[in-house]
């Protein structure tokens, strides 16, 4: 295996992007609601939010909810070289790639049963099947001679995704008090192929691909407490037992447990404000595949978000989000998030995105592997989403 | 029936029935006229509403229709939602201070206290009022004679018809004070905690920049592996500048990208302590560099860049207020201290007197004990202050100067460590003198942990082609400190105020500044007359200027420099030596017809005996309320020193600025900007005698409702060399090439305690390229690290993204 095969071998796990390096990048698993909220999922009062948050189950009862999401992500990535002229002096970029990669993805569709007849008094339960990650990427350049000539083609493609079958059980004893515990089955699969073609037939031609298959299961609990009408809060951890790759990379990915704790507060105003805001940690400098250290820092992320009902409107709603990125501060993002949410003949239909830009250079990145050797490019990327979901409540 | 039965009944009556305001859930649902799932619903409504305003307001509630209504009218009752802890005027203000959090608002801490717990109006003398923003020396003494000579006021308003104070000054000081007495034993504790998360302004290109500051420093490395240099003779030991410059590249590069954060946490206990902290790291900023030494806790120094923490006690008898940990320091018209990090140019206007410190200022932060003493006509400081400071390194290891970094590397940061210590004291001859009249004197003493030893050669590039002339520079400071003496005064001859200062430095060197104010509701005229020595550098210097020390000099060339982060000299905030005269006047013709600002300024640039003047003229016409234009010109003519031959400048600039409040308390306003610059042809760059440059702008603010408003802009703009400054909502935007913007701003008065304010930009410049084609191998462009590979095609686009949040709490 050459230089390029050991990379790509690396990659098949990393991928070329940091978000791909392990679990993909986070996609609209919550209702479009919280997505409009900063992202807040883990105080995402609706069936799809007491999946990660089993506290919650209860929460957009009484009776049988139902919530379905998906959306689309649009990505942008340019990246560049600085020109210099004779005298050392920049005097603009040279355009090395321009990456486009658009993805409808299905986000996830979830149950939940509260305060009917037949559940005991204070139980609630949620099931369903969430996408939290996805690995999409696509990477495409013309190679070129410094006269301009046509070389040749590179391409690389990451493409699979990551679901989990949840489920959910809550317990209220009292209504300052509840706590809730969840399961969740991950699967999913990472391929990616990796090709270089020549102009000249006497190059030789390059074509690498992977395929992976990853299973795992994650286990959740949380606990809610609500000391006044107008506030609850949550505390919550996720433990993914284990979650083991097979087929192109082989090896078993032990990442550490992450602490979410969040609150949603109703200040009481004419526009019946809701404010939420949750953050988590996560010790990922203890993360290991196959037992080896994977070099991460700890990271937390911190978001906050506000509905306003507008008199005679929809709903309107702003966020902000922040990641501290386990890769290094470069790589750090900040997302702004808006959206609305109609009611409609007792349905909810919300819509919700976030813009999220980023610039980094690429050899900031300690131990990230590049698909070129070499490349030490700098990227400018941006994130748009948009996702719509639709929920019910039936009160029986 | 006796009557008074009749009402005891009519009293308890309303009583009994349920309160829908403050009705638990339990109690809603065992109401029979409403089903458990409509109580649930109503219940939700009072929950997330704050509360009804009436009984009616119950049919917003889902399920409640006219029969319910009906029953819950005959049957429940709707208390008064209960008042909100702080005045929407109130909540107004701090709003618009909310955005203004730099060097140059250093008493907005004060301000936002102020707020909460205003000062006893009864009691205040025109020291205190001149704390205030744009509350003139004229206007604080027309208050206090006020005072003295009609006694106490039974409200606020009172002062509005008090001799001498003007509309402008009343407006400005009405939301500070208020009457009430001191309760120093009081233990009411209010304060507020402001977190930001700052991911840029979407001001990432041109000079002034990161990026311009790491291609200076790329460009330097080049030409030093390249040989373009020659330190054959020069005390400068290559190889280590040439580690040096790669180390600093590194450090610069390390913090591309970097978030900025704010967490400031400020607290008062009644009217006798205040307390606060800072903790925050710039946006693209490089790490702490051995922040709070060997207490740095956590990693404290890697995550943050500037530390503040303070605690201070207010009216302890004779002593007003004893700060401990950092504060701010104003006094006099600011020639012998004002230690803020921004030198505010045109302008006479500062919050006097002594601050607890909590602003981002980190190379002039006094760090130690201040207090503030009255006793009978005597209003006294003393002060003293241990601080880091960063500096510019001789080759041999001495301080050559001192800088002010925008991005700090450890080649500069905490290069010595400054004493600070003075005191100064007025007496105020108010009452035997009109009111308002004081004479002052005091010192101030800086000394330094090691000597500074200024050394053109550690700058100066040798043997190339320019020749260093820095007159700003030679006069800089040498040795361990320098002392300074001053002298003040001040006084109101009916609606005429005078002040004045003058500071002497013990090398000889003095600086002065007198001026003169004559106002009422309509008018205004300012006069101000200043000299700077060349050799007076007092670095807490921050008198009125027209320029900075260090404005056209060769410090604004980081391409002549040995080390390019040596340019940051030109930020250094005191004034440029220069001798000027100034003239500013505001006048109100009619309800229509008002000019807001016209100056002209005339002054001689000391070091050069160039002689320049600057003139600007704004005009605003208001044919109806909802409707004004207003036209602002602005004529400069400047020399500069430019290599040998000093060059002239001429600039003409028009700003035609349209404002409409249509209804709905919304604002539309357009700018519409164009500028040319004539110069004097240079011998080396003849095709550059014109440059141009304009904007076109719009802003518009939506209020949806009085808390929760929108604000969305856009700006085009051309520039031919002319590059062109912006004010935008939050802060100032350097344009250059052409490009476009838009923002918007979501601002939400959550409830009466927390405001939310979030930002999202994107700015798209181009850069017009030209002489893409070149032939001469020597001559061509290349990529970073490849030399040997030309580059035939490039991009020149840059687009760049802004977003920021700041959440305010108050209690």
């Amino acid at each position: 295996m050459g230089l390029t095969g050991v990379i790509l071998a690396a990659a098949a796990l990393m991928g070329g992007l940091p978000e791909d390096m392990f679990l993909g990048t986070s996609s609209l698993a919550g209702s479009a609601r919280s997505a409009a909220m900063g992202q807040c999922s883990f105080m995402d009062a609706s069936a799809l939010g007491a999946l990660a948050n089993p506290a919650l189950a209860a929460g957009s009862g009484p009776g049988i909810s139902i919530s379905a999401s998906g959306g689309m992500i649009l990505g942008v990535e340019k990246r560049t070289r600085t020109v210099y002229d004779s005298f050392g002096s920049s005097i603009g970029e040279a355009e090395d790639a321009f990456n486009r990669d658009a993805d409808l993805y299905p986000g996830g569709l979830a149950i939940s049963v509260s305060g009917i007849e037949g559940l005991p008094e204070g139980a609630a339960f949620a099931a369903g099947w969430r996408m939290p990650a996805r690995f999409s990427y696509r990477y495409d350049r013309e190679l070129r001679t410094e006269y301009y000539a046509l070389l040749g083609e590179e391409r690389l493609t990451i493409d699979g995704s990551l679901g989990e079958f949840c489920a959910s059980a809550a317990f209220t004893p009292a209504g300052m008090f509840g706590f809730g515990l969840g399961a969740a089955w991950v699967s999913g699969t990472r391929e990616t192929r990796w090709e270089q073609n020549w102009v000249d037939e006497s190059g030789q031609d390059v074509l690498e691909t992977t395929s992976s298959d990853l299973s795992g299961m994650t286990v959740r609990g949380s606990i809610l407490l609500r000391p006044a009408p107008a506030l609850t809060a949550c505390l919550g951890a996720e433990h993914s037992m284990s979650l083991e790759w097979s087929g192109g990379v082989d090896g078993v990915l032990d990442l550490p447990p992450a602490v979410r704790a969040g609150i949603s507060w109703l200040p009481g105003n004419p526009l019946r404000t809701l404010v939420v805001a949750e953050g988590y940690y996560r010790a990922m400098s203890g993360a290991e595949f196959a037992g080896g250290d994977m070099g991460l820092t700890d990271c937390w992320g911190a978001s906050a978000g506000v509905e306003n009902r507008m008199p005679g409107g929809p709903a309107c709603r702003f966020g902000f989000r922040y990641d501290r990125s386990p890769l290094g501060r470069t790589l750090d993002s900040v997302a702004f998030t808006a959206g609305l949410g109609f009611r409609i003949e007792g349905w909810s239909l919300d819509v919700g995105g976030s813009f999220s830009p980023r610039s980094w250079e690429q050899t900031d990145v300690t131990g990230l592997p590049s698909f070129t050797p070499g490349d030490s490019l700098a990227v400018e990327e941006t994130s748009t989403s948009i996702g719509i979901s639709l929920a019910r409540t039936l009160e029986l | 029936m006796p009557s008074s039965l009749l009402l005891a009944l009519l009293a308890i009556a309303p009583a009994e029935r349920l309160d829908l305001n403050t009705a638990t859930l339990e109690q809603l649902r065992a109401l029979e006229g409403i089903t458990d799932m409509q109580a649930d619903s109503l219940y939700s409504l009072v929950i997330e509403t704050g509360g009804l305003e009436n009984i009616y307001d119950a049919s917003l509630a889902q399920g409640i229709g006219p029969a319910e209504l009906g029953w819950l009218r005959a049957n429940c009752r709707v208390s008064p939602r209960p008042e909100p802890s702080m005045s929407p005027a109130v909540l107004d203000v701090m709003e618009r201070l909310a955005v203004e959090d730099g060097p140059g608002d250093a008493a907005v801490d004060e301000w936002e206290n102020l707020l909460v717990r205003p000062m006893p109006v009864n009691s205040v003398r025109h020291w205190d009022l001149r704390l205030l923003d744009r509350v003139s020396l004229i206007d604080a003494a027309a208050v206090e004679r006020r005072l003295n000579e009609l006694g106490p006021v039974s409200s606020v308003t009172s002062l509005r018809g008090s001799e001498g104070l003007s509309y402008y000054g009343y407006r400005n000081l009405r939301d500070y004070v208020a009457v009430r007495e001191l309760d120093l034993s009081s233990m009411e504790v209010f304060g507020g905690l402001r977190v930001v998360v700052d991911g840029g302004g979407g001001r990432t290109e041109g000079d002034g920049t990161l990026a311009g500051r790491l291609d200076d420093l790329r460009s330097a490395i080049v030409d030093m592996e390249s040989g373009g240099r020659d330190y054959t003779g020069s005390p400068v030991d290559s190889s280590a500048l040439y580690a040096q410059l790669q180390s600093s590249y590194d450090e610069l590069a390390s913090a591309r990208s970097v978030t900025g954060s704010v967490q400031r946490l400020r607290i008062g206990v009644g009217d006798r302590f205040r307390g606060g902290v800072r903790l925050s790291r710039g946006r693209w900023s490089t790490a702490g560099h051995d922040l709070m030494g060997d207490l740095d806790p956590g990693g404290l120094g890697d995550t943050y860049d500037v530390a503040k923490v303070f605690g201070s006690l207010h009216d302890l008898g004779p002593v007003t207020q004893v700060v401990l940990g950092n504060y701010r320091l104003a006094l006099g018209q600011g020639l012998m201290i004002d230690n803020t990090d921004e030198l505010m140019n045109r302008t006479l206007y500062r919050p006097l007197g002594l601050h607890p410190d909590l602003t981002p200022t980190r190379q002039f932060a006094l760090a130690g004990g201040a207090c503030e003493v009255r006793t009978g006509p005597v209003v006294a400081y003393g002060f003293l202050s241990s601080a880091s400071r960063d500096a510019i390194l001789n080759p041999d290891g001495t301080p050559n100067m001192l800088v002010l970094s925008s991005w700090r590397t450890t080649a500069v940061a905490d290069a010595l460590t400054e004493t600070t210590a003075g005191g100064y004291g007025y007496l105020d001859l108010g009452g035997i003198l009109p009111y308002g009249t004081a004479v002052g004197a005091g010192v101030l003493d800086v000394s330094w942990s090691e000597p500074l030893v200024p050394d053109p050669g550690a700058l100066d590039i040798p043997n190339d082609s320019e020749i260093w002339i820095c007159r700003e520079y030679s006069d800089m400071p040498e040795g361990d400190g320098l002392s300074v003496f001053s002298v003040s005064g001040q006084t109101v001859l009916g609606s005429v105020g005078i002040e004045g200062e003058a500071a002497f430095q013990d090398n000889e060197a003095s600086a002065w500044l007198a001026s003169a104010r004559w106002q009422n509701d309509w008018f205004y005229l300012l006069g101000a007359a200043r000299r700077y020595d060349i050799g007076y550098t007092n670095p807490y210097n921050r008198g009125f200027a027209e320029q900075a020390r260090f404005d056209d000099t060769i410090f604004e060339k980081p391409y002549y420099l040995n080390d390019p982060t040596m340019a940051d000299t030109q930020d250094w905030p005191t004034p440029k030596p220069e001798e000027g005269l100034y003239l500013e006047s505001r006048f109100q013709v009619s309800r229509q017809i008002i000019f807001p600002r016209v100056y002209l300024d005339v002054w001689r640039s000391i070091p050069w005996g160039f002689e320049n003047y600057r003139f600007q003229g704004e005009v605003e016409y208001r044919p109806v309320f909802p409707l004004r234009f207003r036209l602002k010109y602005k004529l400069q003519d400047k020399k500069k020193m430019q290599d040998l031959l000093s060059t002239h400048s001429v600039t003409h600039e028009v700003t035609l600025r349209t404002m409409v409040l249509p209804a709905g308390n919304d604002m539309f306003e357009v700018d519409l900007r164009a500028g040319i610059v004539e110069l004097t042809p240079n011998p080396l760059y003849t095709d550059d005698r014109l440059m141009s440059g304009g904007y076109l702008g719009a802003r518009w603010e939506h209020r949806f409702t009085p808390d929760f408003s929108m604000i969305g802009g856009t700006t085009l703009w051309t520039t031919d060399g002319m590059s062109q400054w912006e004010f935008e909502d939050t802060g100032i935007d350097f344009l250059d090439g052409n490009g476009t913007k838009f923002y918007v701003t979501l601002k939400q008065q959550i409830s009466d305690l927390i405001q939310m304010r979030l930002r999202v930009l994107r700015k798209d410049t181009f850069y017009p390229r030209t002489g893409l084609y070149r032939p001469d191998p020597e001559d061509q462009y290349y990529a970073e690290g490849d030399p040997d590979n030309p580059v035939l095609d490039f991009g020149d686009h840059a687009a760049s993204y802004g977003i920021s949040c700041q959440l305010d709490l108050r209690w």
